[in-house]
């Protein structure tokens, strides 16, 4: 146990306001209050000008309910969801692949190089024309974009991970006489494992971001078609309840995703 | 009197070691041919086919060359623009938000969840919202790529307000400095660090944004003439535009690039 | 003057020169919560150190000599008892004193020359440009450090940066000194050489200080007075004069005989707690 050196000075006599956020229901309570009163005042407060851009919750929340019902919702969620899980495999799979492939052959790696930070450098959304041009407006071209964006970003993870190992390990284990393949199974592999993994997470909010924005510029499905048919017909609740989707989704996204990986950091008996 | 400095980092690992100087320029040439052959080659497809989709690097360049000497520039300077007062106020308005709500703990403690889940939202998506209500010139892009900004810039400096050792602020407060001089002298330059890690990763985000915005609905800026290419399959426009997208998006990287650079020598004084 | 053994809580011999103690601990105890429960970093201490006496705490890890220096700075409040400075009890931040830590807390933005200024910086302190300039390099010499003046903490190894943190507690001559092992990760040849630059700097601005060591030679070499801690819980085992004449020869004085006799006999007091020192 180590003794702390320096510690702040203690506040003064914590007042109820403190006492309240000590705990955990008195800092889920402030947070409701918060968003409750917001809320409220936008739903609420008279007059034109404070009525917000043509819309309040309450006729949001009833659009979306309508949406529910009728199935609506669904289809589109489950499009969005598609194309967004079927380009993040494929992404991967080549982006891993590739990855690890350059690493082994270095010099094939550098040649290419250039090429590749090039490519990485657009933005990818401005790829969506091109493929809709060449897939069509069917989900081919979103999972095309998002494959492509996952793939950049696995590619260079996975190179970082494999270029991090300690050279002088590999020259250790070639003095003893390794192979290079087993170096490759035995080191390289093994230490590139963890920032495979960590490019793997840090895809997800760039798949999900690109299949919404995707979605924007050209479909006929999906959450982020919804918002941008919507505010083209200037349906603002529908605009609206279409982005509460988007953030109810966005929230849970990220929610299991922790999850995922508090439980995989325990499976693999790290902290 | 003992002068050692600190250890280097153990050097990149290749499977070859790395290249040598000769090697260097052999690279080189190597990156060259393959560039020159990836051209001939897009070439020789270009003419083959009836290049519906590939067009021809020859074509392409001839686009550039006839855009570069005149129309090209009021669409490259709108598209910057957009970007660049968009990160301007954003990271203004977010470093100042973070800062004054990373210090206070209770706001800390209680909206934390509440700005997490916002964070997780692709702000992006929003872009339909913002050209419903402010139509299709720059306005709404700026708007766009303020917001996405904003909230980067908030979240990182709110974190790292938070993260300041506190350890660091008690010494300066021995020697007999004010609040006002502690803020000045340890807490914001504290938060630099994060500050500027918000920026690296909002440079490329602003980019999008723009680009985004442009593609949904502009009369000018990169993104509306690789759009209106598409519309008008005009593949080698498009290609033209994408071209330029890709020398926009390796300026903004580089520009990420030096500016952590010089604003964070002391980090990388020792490597 | 008999040595007094504190922990027996005999009658202060000096009590009737109280208004004049610099820095007081009437009782002064702490306790901290930890996740097991509560722990007793350090039994409740009396002790006085006089102004200009040069008072060395010595002691295995962990038994509250940090903590006392902690109370004296006003970072930490006592859970019983009281510490006094100047007669007035200690409650928020002591800015007479100047505390150079374990941990040494550079401002890691800033070169060396830059941290060690930066006390000359503030409003409370109005120095000429010109004067600051001259001061830090001064101190810069000093500790030994020139040519590494524009040196970033992270460019220096962990002595240098104890040394860039000495220079900037000494650089404004605070009134008081709160030293935790200052000396610790240097070479022998450096340290002597500092702790001699540190006798004639406290001697020459009359300042009055509490030093935190491991090493008893080093505790010997410099103080007026000598506390021998226990263990966690840490308490005042024994307090002993050190009459060694002034000034010393940091080179020279612990080849004396009466060093030798000092030595032995507080290594006495301290060799049975050293095992039971947990690491800090």
């Amino acid at each position: 146990m180590s003794q702390t050196q320096i510690m702040t000075l203690p506040a003064n006599a914590p007042g109820t306001l403190a006492r309240v956020i000590a705990t955990a229901s008195g800092r889920l309570g402030a947070r409701l209050l918060v968003i409750g009163g917001l809320l409220a005042i936008w739903q609420f407060a008279p007059g034109t000008g404070l009525r917000f851009w043509m819309s309040g919750p309450l006729e949001i929340g009833a659009r979306l309910w309508s949406w529910i019902i009728d199935g609506s919702l669904w289809d589109n969620l489950g499009a969005t969801l598609a194309a967004m899980t079927l380009g993040y495999a494929i992404g991967t799979a080549i982006g891993v692949s590739l990855g690890l492939l350059f690493g082994f052959l270095p010099q094939l790696h550098r040649v290419f190089a250039p090429y590749i930070m090039a490519l990485y450098a657009l933005p990818k959304i401005a790829l969506a024309p091109l493929f809709i041009i060449v897939f069509g407006i069917g989900i081919e071209s979103r999972v095309a974009l998002v494959a492509i964006t996952v793939f950049f970003l696995i590619l260079n993870t996975t190179l970082d991970g494999i270029r991090n190992v300690d050279r002088d390990l590999i020259r250790s284990l070639g003095v003893m006489g390794a192979t290079r393949l087993e170096i490759i199974r035995k080191i390289l592999l093994p230490a590139a494992l963890p920032w495979i993994f960590t490019g793997m997470r840090i895809s997800v909010r760039y798949a999900f971001t690109n299949t919404l924005l995707a979605e924007l510029i050209a479909s006929n499905q999906g959450i982020g078609f919804m918002i941008e048919y919507y505010s083209g017909i200037f349906d603002s609740t529908g605009t609206y309840a279409a982005i509460l989707v988007l953030v109810i989704m966005s929230v849970g996204l990220t929610e299991l995703l922790t999850r995922l990986e508090q439980a995989m950091s325990h499976g693999r008996g790290r902290v | 009197m003992s002068a050692s400095l600190e250890r280097s980092n153990a050097k990149p690992a290749t499977l070859d070691g790395g290249p040598s100087a000769a090697a260097g320029t052999q690279v080189m040439l190597w990156q060259i041919g393959v560039g020159i052959a990836l051209l001939a080659g897009w070439e020789a497809v270009g003419h083959g086919s009836s290049g519906e989709w590939t067009s021809r690097p020859s074509l392409i360049a001839v686009q550039l060359l006839a855009w570069f000497e005149g129309p090209i520039y009021q669409h490259i300077a709108t598209t910057a623009i957009e970007m660049i007062v968009g990160l301007m106020i954003g990271t203004a308005c977010g470093t100042v938000a973070g800062l004054l709500l990373g210090r206070s703990k209770l706001l800390s403690v209680v909206l934390r969840p509440i700005i997490v889940a916002f964070y997780s939202v692709p702000l992006v998506a929003l872009a339909p919202l913002f050209i419903m209500f402010f139509g299709l010139d720059m306005l709404p892009k700026i708007i766009l790529v303020t917001i996405v900004v904003f909230f980067l810039l908030f979240f990182n400096t709110f974190a790292g307000a938070g993260e300041v050792d506190d350890d660091l602020i008690s010494v300066v407060e021995l020697m007999g400095s004010t609040p006002r001089e502690n803020f000045q002298k340890v807490v914001a330059p504290a938060c630099m660090v994060w500050i500027i890690g918000g920026v690296k990763i909002a440079l490329p985000f602003a980019l999008v944004g723009a680009t985004t915005g442009e593609m949904l609905a502009a009369r000018r800026g990169l993104g509306f003439l690789l759009s209106d290419a598409a519309a008008q399959f005009n593949m080698t426009g498009l290609y033209a535009a994408l071209f330029i997208l890709m020398l926009l998006g390796l300026a903004v990287s580089e520009a990420s690039v030096r500016m952590e650079r010089y604003c964070l020598r002391w980090r990388h004084a020792a490597e | 003057m008999p040595p007094s053994d504190v922990a027996m809580k005999a009658a202060d011999p000096r009590a009737a020169s109280r208004e004049l103690e610099k820095i007081r601990l009437a009782g002064a105890g702490k306790r901290f919560m930890v996740r097991g429960g509560e722990l007793e970093a350090l039994r409740p201490a009396d002790l006085d150190v006089r102004p200009r006496e040069f008072v060395a705490l010595v002691g295995p890890s962990g038994c509250g000599k940090s903590t006392i220096l902690n109370m004296v700075a006003g970072l930490l409040q006592p859970s019983e008892g009281a510490v006094f400075y100047d007669g007035q009890p200690v409650t928020a931040i002591n800015r007479a004193v100047g505390y150079m830590t374990q941990k040494d807390t550079l401002l890691p933005w800033r070169s060396a020359a830059d941290n060690i200024r930066i006390s000359l910086e503030l409003k409370c302190r109005s120095v000429s440009r010109g004067d600051a300039e001259a001061r830090v390099m001064q101190m810069i010499d000093l500790v030994g450090l020139k040519g590494f003046e524009r040196h970033y903490p992270s460019e220096l190894s962990g002595g240098m940066r104890k040394r860039v943190a000495l220079a900037r507690t000494l650089i404004y001559e605070p009134e008081t000194l709160l030293m935790d092992e200052p000396f610790g990760a240097l070479d022998a040849q450096l340290k002597l050489l500092l702790l001699d630059q540190l006798q004639e700097l406290t001697t020459l601005r009359r300042m009055t200080v509490m030093f935190v060591t491991h090493d008893l030679g080093e505790a010997i070499t410099l103080a007026d007075r000598v506390v021998v801690f226990s263990a966690r819980p840490g308490r005042i085992r024994k307090i002993r004069d050190i009459d060694l004449p002034r000034p010393r020869d940091v080179f020279k004085v612990r080849f004396t005989e009466a060093f030798a006799k000092l030595h032995e006999e507080l290594w006495d007091e301290l060799k049975d707690e050293v095992g039971k020192g947990t690491d800090v």
